[in-house]
């Protein structure tokens, strides 16, 4: 009987332990394979604008609306993660590439050059790969 | 302008491993090829500014959007951190649950 006792409490307090995954999300595909996805488009558009830089095909004006589809894809991102507790962190980062597509695309406005591009290219893939690997390292906790 | 990437990245190592604590070394493969990216684009930020490539508004800009990749890196270190602690929680959560099975006699959890 008093095995049975000592069992129940254990187990209430593996069972309060066990809560600690609410304060870190799971590990979301949408999350990681959006996030994948919107590097590959912004490494797409700057490697293009790189090229362009300068140039009338690279000018700001045309390309307004490609700024308007990242943040829309950011706020899709930032959807998915705030459906999840204890995803603070993976917000965060969204925000932190959306101030610097922000930054990129006020530069832009103002006319920016082949190597401008390539620094906040740099910067914006950085960005992005470390935000994947924060979503990747949300996996591993799932293969006991 | 001549800027040390070297002594940048040192810099920038010593403030993150600081901030990284006991879990640098488990963070460290993922965020030093970050810093030395990060402080390549310094260098390449100062150098412009040096030739007059770039005027002061630009290098600021610039260095504002490398001030979020900063940040973006402490917030990474941040949930690698939190992830490994909630990984510990969970394998204890496991190893107790084992134990508790046996004590019982039956499979209670």
């Amino acid at each position: 009987m008093r095995k049975r006792v000592k069992a129940i409490l254990a187990a209430a307090v593996v069972s309060v332990l066990s809560c600690a995954g609410l304060f870190v999300a799971r590990y979301s595909e949408e999350v990681d394979r959006g996030a994948v996805e919107l590097q590959q488009k912004v490494d797409g558009f700057l490697t293009e604008l790189q090229n362009t830089a300068g140039t009338a095909e690279g000018d700001y004006e045309g390309h307004e609306q490609f700024y308007g589809e990242v943040h829309d894809d950011i706020d899709v991102l930032r959807t998915a993660a705030a459906s999840q507790r204890g995803n603070s962190l993976t917000l965060q980062s969204l925000d932190l590439i959306a101030d610097n597509v922000d930054a990129l695309e006020r530069m832009h406005a103002k006319g920016i050059t082949p190597n401008e591009v390539a620094v906040a290219r740099q910067l914006l893939d950085a960005q992005f790969r470390m935000l994947v690997q924060l979503e990747n390292a949300k996996k591993r906790e799932e293969t006991p | 302008m001549n800027i040390d990437v070297t002594s940048v990245i040192d810099a920038m190592t010593g403030a993150l491993r600081k901030a990284a604590g006991k879990r640098w070394s488990a963070v460290r493969e993922v965020m030093e090829p970050e810093l030395r990216e990060l402080a390549l684009t310094i260098e390449k930020v100062g150098a412009m500014y040096a030739t007059g490539e770039i005027d002061a508004n630009r290098a600021s800009e610039l260095v504002a959007m490398q001030r979020n990749t900063a940040v973006s890196a402490l917030k990474a270190i941040e949930g690698f951190g939190a992830i490994a602690a909630r990984d510990a929680i969970a394998a204890a959560a496991r190893a107790a649950g084992r134990l508790v099975n046996r004590i019982a006699g039956f499979t209670l959890i």
